[in-house]
């Protein structure tokens, strides 16, 4: 009896803590293994988002485009921009993170851990690092609501950084700026996505049925 | 009935025996460098080959991009399934900072080569004049003998030629017609691997494996093969090289 009771508890235990450990922890795209200009470089999302906490808007899409290997066709992504501090020289300086002109096998895995990767670049759905909650712009019934899992057939970087920056702002979006073909109008023109004179697709709240709801 | 005395004795002659023979065997650098500083000069002239043909391998510099080993295959047609250098891999799970080591690998043109000895043919010997063990591929039977006598596992045996084949600093392909270096070191884009030559007091290799400041060492320097590829580190930035 008192065993039974000393292994559920252990069994609580290492339930909760693996829960809690996985709440803290962000969903990530996998590794990017870089095969140009030299096999291969490794890049670990897990390391530099969960372990180093470091948010997705530092490096999308000032110094990596958000679309995976797209910048090894650069010409200059090579040691001698690195260690001139672009693209992961930005932060890989010896100030910030370790030298790009030392630990060279840190990053570099060569022809064989390119073999033993999977190779395919693992990025996991929109769906598992996105909002969970439509985001909400404005208050009162006039509140607008902009939804990730409608957008999801929309490519991240169609987006973001280059019309929304990663992290939540308001900022100066209005409907003015939205019919000049800013923000939302960027796509929202009646020729990509519907026009942003149809008001209640994104301003439920002033819309009859949940006005009723509201109410009731 | 050999008594314990008897034994002793006759173990003592054993050693100075090998003492003897190893003593007078030829010299050149060896992974004991405190042995070199006792007689530099000295030792200088006894370099028994002109030019001295030896490797130094920055280790840390390599990343395992597998560009010598591309170029060595091309340069000596090496089959798929042996190889003339390659690059070992080191994971250490618990290190600081890079847990990642990368070592090439090529034979070692030891100055006491096992696999000549083990040579029941005379098929694989030691050059005079450069000191790179090369193969006389017409005389080899394929018995792997030499195969099994190296320490350093830098030998295989090529069907199509029906002979061992190994690395021989690009001796027949490239340096004998006239060409400096071998496809590795041309190939290697960080510069890891220097080629010199050990009999010129003038050359990079003979002045950083004669200095004292920095680490260099040999591969398994217990078998007493005396390598000619030496291993060091380097901190030079890789952008630095011309």
């Amino acid at each position: 009896m008192k065993n039974k009771v000393i292994f559920m508890s252990f069994g609580i235990l290492i339930f909760f803590s693996a829960f809690t450990y996985a709440a803290g922890r962000k969903i990530v795209p996998g590794d990017i293994i870089f095969t140009a200009p030299v096999k291969s470089v490794i890049f670990s999302h897990e390391v530099h988002v969960n372990k180093e906490h470091i948010d997705c808007n530092i490096c999308h899409s000032t110094i990596f485009d958000t679309k995976a290997l797209n910048l090894q066709k650069n010409k200059n992504f090579n040691m001698k921009s690195l260690c001139k501090g672009r693209y992961c020289g930005v932060c890989h300086n010896g100030e910030i993170a370790f030298s790009v002109k030392t630990q060279c096998a840190r990053c570099h895995i060569g022809v064989r851990g390119f073999e033993r990767s999977d190779r395919a670049v693992k990025i996991p759905r929109m769906s598992s690092f996105m909002p969970k909650n439509a985001l909400k712009f404005g208050t009162g019934n006039f509140e607008a609501v902009f939804s990730h899992k409608k957008h999801i057939g929309v490519h991240c970087n169609n987006c973001h950084t280059k019309i929304f920056p990663f992290k939540y702002t308001v900022g100066s979006i209005t409907m003015n700026a939205i019919k000049n073909g800013q923000y939302c109008g960027k796509c929202h023109n009646g020729k990509i996505a519907f026009s942003a004179i149809n008001c209640l697709i994104c301003h439920n709240k002033l819309s009859k049925k949940n006005r009723h709801t509201a109410k009731d | 009935m050999i008594t314990r005395m008897e034994r002793r004795e006759f173990l003592k002659l054993g050693l100075t025996i090998t003492g003897v023979s190893v003593g007078g065997g030829f010299l050149s650098v060896v992974s004991n460098f405190k042995k070199v500083f006792a007689s530099t000069e000295e030792y200088r002239k006894k370099y028994p080959y002109k030019p001295h043909y030896t490797m130094l391998i920055r280790q840390n510099r390599c990343i395992d991009c597998g560009e010598c080993m591309k170029a060595c295959v091309k340069t000596n047609n090496v089959p798929g399934y042996g190889y003339r250098t390659t690059i070992l891999e080191r994971y250490e799970k618990n290190a600081i900072g890079s847990k990642r080591e990368f070592i090439p690998m090529l034979c070692m043109q030891c100055n006491n080569p096992p696999c000549v000895r083990a040579c029941p043919v005379e098929a694989t010997y030691k050059d005079k004049k450069t000191g790179i063990v090369r193969m006389h591929y017409e005389k080899c039977i394929g018995c792997k003998t030499c195969m099994e006598a190296c320490p350093y596992d830098a030998r295989y045996f090529n069907d199509e030629r029906h002979a061992i084949d190994k690395c021989d600093f690009c001796f027949d392909t490239r340096l004998s017609k006239g060409m400096k270096l071998p496809a590795c070191a041309e190939a290697c884009p960080t510069k890891a691997r220097v080629f010199g030559d050990l009999s010129n007091p003038n050359d990079e290799v003979f002045r950083i494996v004669h200095q004292m400041q920095k680490a260099v060492w040999v591969l398994r320097p217990e078998v007493g093969t005396k390598p000619n590829v030496f291993y060091t580190t380097s901190d030079r930035e890789v952008s630095d090289e011309k």
